[in-house]
């Protein structure tokens, strides 16, 4: 094993939270090593012809590559777990920029409530409320504390949005809910898509609050943190999935990590797996050691401080694997902490309308031309007479939409129904149809969907673009029944155990759900289509749908070790100088993309690494 | 030929499907006998107005493909998008006979005519067979390590000494998304047989002879799972395994080898690789914009690029870096200088 040279800090994986890091700690003249396992990819000259359906959305080139490393599911704990072989429920990606490459770019400041949420629930509603079995915890910070680091990196990457909330002053037009903004968004909203239009005129005619989607993707020319002007948005259609041609969409390889490498402080080895955080005897990290995928050879990388900065999954991973002497279960498992918490998104359309005649154009754009409300989320709606907490955004008008997939899961109209009857069952819907039946045991060779024959050219022929759904996020809360570990059979290529996830869907999302779905229902309802089809039941969880990747949890902050991993600065508890980044750190999870909480929580990491840390190293950080 | 429903074929065509089971027959005899006239330049007369697949050379000339350092691919376990497109004439990994049922098929679910395009005007079937082709049609990245599953009936998994297989219940299994064993390849093999043994057994015939509403029939008997033969998987999975690869070899890029003239993306009004719209686009009213191929996309320069004047990050670890072992204790030296 060959040894590099020692470096203040080195961190894994090279996507957004790691960028952060290195262009805050090489401003403050630190030497930075990533590790990152994929490629380098840089905007005009790789991105430039991808608009490739088939290969980047269908064949998810710019993933993981599962032939190596992949993640085994089993929905409770008395099930046996059986590894996700091909992509599904979520994606994470690989190379410089990370899946902040190929992301929606939907960036959220998340609720004072969802910080402090099990006080807040247990205050308004009392503790019975609290769905059985939970684990829901208060974070150790509060709305307050991340503020000023919201607005840093709103201005850094570039945030295009209407803020509804300028100072305590509700603003019309942006989300009247959202916790105080320091600052309004640095740019305007993108352009509303016209089924936007219709969710929006809808929506405040039913005295709902709705406002365009805050996005990392900019709506004119902006100069960001590097000094260097972007272009607008071009929607070009290939955003989700691909990689931004023209470096609109924010990614730490078009602001922060150029920055950092500019310093010469900064590197970045590609291609290079790390499959151990090393540690010593008195229970610090020494350093890393990874496989240079090129070569096979193995290397060890020194550093006084150690970042997991790699995917959620990745980084609880990565804890698990680094047992050591002093660490028997794991590094931050000292206290069998590490992997609780596990959380995702309740992702869904309860329901689309086929607006005969009318072209919505959804194939240009991208995901952040809707609108949605909010008026649903969090705990912005009175829960005292509903039997479940917590809601999720409603949302419609999102462009980008590709060709292959949309074409097998068109849905079918019963044309014999108009929008407004047909209500033959007496429960409220039309039309009503199952979610899309999972194809067979052939899995994602298979798309969802039964229609054929000349009923489908038809359809297709005739209603492509003409159809506009509805659709939710939800929130997901933990549970004691919920957790990742490694699993007992299967390995990767290196012959280290996969990580298993268990997980599935509790009383309180089916609830949940049912009761949104009526809210999107009516919704549409006044939006007036000409046919409607609807879906009432949340179907428990498969890992063979794409939903999101909002895998959050497993290393989460809290105020003690004995409910958390890490500290409020995702600084591991039993060993100070390993710091964990990311969705990882999150005790549940709300109703919004994380992204944009997880860059302000770099921000604030970066600070009190730089300002706290470093006075003492290799202590906790006192409050 | 490509609206007959006669059942009964000529002596011609029995006499090329016999060359077809010898796999001796041309490519251009194939697409006669798919029923397309062909001209002498290769090019198929569909009646499609206003586009036209761009020649090899065209396609050359527009140098797709991202501008990693010559000989990279970033990211090698996912095909790259092809240069150019599969020659039409070549069957890459079917068998003539295995194409003509797979043809048949992707006929009946996306049906079309010469006038009225469907799978079989798209060359939907060379799609499949050019992906077959790769790594036995493991296209996207596919874990593919043993333990795999096996399915059972009721409650109570059965108590097996099968090898070192995991039980799952069988209305569960498709939770868990692809398990099998098998490789796409392999599931078509396994289902074209299984469907060319039920025509033969319903009709006396190949379901390659038979009349669009017989071979409608079948395709609506996979889908209720009446088809037997099928031992490894339902028979409605060989219909979601078609209907599916008919939507991609439909309406994902013709250097694929499907969408043949973009004919897909003009039953749709997908307009295809554009390089950008603007607001007053997006909330218009105007018709689709004529499709575009990827390869038809141009070369643009923005402008400067984020990694101009730094320091490219090295590919593997660096040499460079490494620490000089005569100067510098290894890493095992220093723990023992720790524990001393």
């Amino acid at each position: 094993m060959a040894t590099q040279k020692h470096v203040d800090v080195v961190t894994v994986g090279a996507g957004w939270t790691a960028g952060i890091l290195a262009q805050q700690f090489t401003a403050a003249n630190m030497d930075v090593i990533s590790i990152e396992a994929g490629p380098q990819r840089w905007a005009t000259e790789d991105f430039e012809h991808n608009h490739d359906s088939l290969r980047y959305t269908l064949r998810k080139a710019m993933m993981f590559d599962l032939n190596r490393e992949t993640w085994t599911w089993r929905p409770n704990p008395n099930k046996p777990s059986l590894p996700i072989r091909q992509f599904g429920s979520f994606h994470p990606g690989q190379g410089i920029g990370g899946a902040g490459i190929h992301w929606a770019a939907q960036t959220w400041r998340f609720y004072p409530s969802d910080f402090n949420y099990r006080t807040h629930h247990i205050e308004r509603y009392g503790e019975e409320k609290l769905p059985e079995g939970n684990m829901i915890q208060d974070w150790p910070l509060d709305y307050a504390d991340l503020e000023p680091y919201y607005t840093q990196s709103e201005y850094d990457i570039g945030i295009s949005g209407q803020v509804g909330n300028l100072g305590g002053t509700i603003i019309e037009g942006g989300n009247p809910f959202e916790g105080p903004h320091q600052r309004p968004y640095p740019l305007p909203p993108l352009v509303r898509s016209k089924a936007a239009d219709m969710f929006s005129a809808a929506s405040r005619e039913m005295g709902y609050h709705p406002f365009p989607q805050p996005a990392a993707i900019l709506s004119e020319a902006y100069r960001d943190i590097s000094g260097r002007e972007r272009s607008g948005c071009i929607y070009c259609g290939f955003c989700t999935r691909f990689g931004c041609e023209v470096d609109a969409k924010a990614s730490a390889n078009a602001s922060h990590i150029p920055l950092a490498l500019e310093t010469g402080r900064y590197h970045i080895r590609t291609n290079c797996k790390v499959i151990r955080v090393e540690s010593n005897k008195d229970g610090l990290a020494t350093g890393v050691t990874y496989i240079d995928q090129t070569t096979g050879e193995e290397h060890f990388q020194p550093a006084d401080i150690v970042i997991l900065s790699a995917y959620t999954l990745s980084n609880v991973r990565l804890l698990l694997l680094s047992s050591s002497d002093s660490h028997p279960n794991g590094l931050g498992n000292d206290q069998d902490r590490v992997g609780k918490n596990y959380t995702y998104q309740l992702i869904g359309g309860p329901v689309t309308g086929l607006f005969k005649g009318q072209r919505f154009n959804s194939y240009m754009g991208n995901s952040c031309l809707q609108d949605l409300i909010h008026d649903f989320n969090a705990d912005n709606f009175d829960h005292s007479d509903l039997d479940f907490i917590g809601g999720a955004s409603i949302s419609c008008g999102g462009g980008e939409k590709e060709p292959v997939t949309s074409t097998l899961n068109m849905p079918v109209f019963d044309m014999e129904k108009d929008g407004s009857a047909g209500d033959e069952d007496g429960d409220g819907n039309q039309g009503t149809r199952p979610r899309p039946p999972i194809a067979s045991e052939v899995g994602s060779l298979a798309g969802a969907g039964t229609q054929w024959g000349q009923a489908w050219k038809d359809n297709l022929r005739e209603n492509w673009d003409s159809v506009t759904g509805i659709g939710i996020q939800g929130e997901s809360l933990p549970y004691t029944d919920q957790f990742l570990d490694l699993d007992p059979t299967y390995t990767d290529n290196m012959g280290q155990p996969l990580l298993r996830l268990t997980y599935d869907f509790h009383d309180n999302d089916y609830k949940l759900y049912r009761y949104i779905a009526q809210r999107c229902k009516e919704i549409m309802d006044v939006m007036n289509p000409d046919h409607v089809v609807t879906t009432t039941e949340l179907s428990p969880y498969n890992v063979h749908s794409y939903q999101s990747t909002h895998c959050t949890g497993g290393a989460i902050m809290g105020d003690s070790p004995e409910n958390s991993v890490t500290n409020r600065y995702g600084q591991v508890w039993d060993t100070p100088n390993l710091f964990v980044t990311g969705a990882a750190l999150y005790p549940q999870n709300p109703g919004m993309n994380p992204t944009g909480t997880l860059l302000a929580l770099a921000y604030w990491q970066a600070d009190a690494i730089k300002n706290q840390y470093l006075r003492e190293p290799n202590h906790l950080i006192t409050y | 030929m490509v609206n007959d429903t006669s059942n009964t074929p000529s002596s011609d065509e029995q006499n090329q499907r016999q060359d077809a089971r010898q796999n001796t027959m041309s490519r251009r005899r194939f697409l006669q006998s798919l029923g397309f006239m062909a001209t002498a330049g290769g090019a198929v007369a569909l009646g499609i107005t206003g586009f036209s697949t761009p020649t090899a050379d065209e396609v050359a000339a527009s140098a797709i493909g991202p501008s990693y350092p010559e000989g990279v691919n970033p990211y090698p376990y996912v095909p790259d998008t092809p240069t150019e497109a599969p020659d039409p004439d070549i069957l890459r990994v079917l068998t003539l006979q295995e194409a003509l049922v797979v043809d048949a098929l992707v006929a009946r679910i996306l049906p079309g005519t010469v006038d009225d395009p469907g799978a079989r005007e798209a060359n939907v079937v060379v799609y499949i067979d050019n992906m077959l082709a790769f790594n036995d049609g493991f296209v996207e990245a596919t874990y593919r390590s043993a333990p795999f599953a096996v399915t059972y009936e009721g409650d109570t998994p059965p108590s097996t000494d099968r090898f070192n297989a995991i039980p799952i219940a069988a209305d569960q299994i498709k939770r868990y998304g692809y398990q099998h064993m098998l490789s796409p390849l392999e599931v078509y093999r396994i289902g074209i047989t299984a469907v060319e043994n039920y025509a033969q057994s319903q009709y006396d015939a190949s379901v390659v002879d038979l009349s669009d509403e017989q071979q409608n029939e079948i395709v609506q008997s996979l889908l209720d799972n009446e088809v037997p033969g099928f031992t490894q998987f339902k028979p409605e999975a060989f219909f979601h395994v078609l209907r599916r690869h008919v939507s991609e070899g439909m309406f994902s890029d013709p250097v694929y080898g499907g969408n043949r003239d973009v004919v897909g993306w003009q039953l749709i009004g997908y307009p295809g690789a554009q390089r950008s719209y603007d607001g007053d686009e997006i909330r218009g009213d105007a018709p689709p914009r004529p499709p575009q191929t990827i390869a038809q996309m141009h070369h643009f320069h923005p402008g400067d690029n984020a990694n101009n004047a730094v320091v490219l990050p090295v590919s593997g670890s660096d040499e460079d870096n490494l620490v000089d072992p005569d100067e510098h204790p290894s890493q095992s030296d220093l723990e023992e200088k720790e524990n001393d």
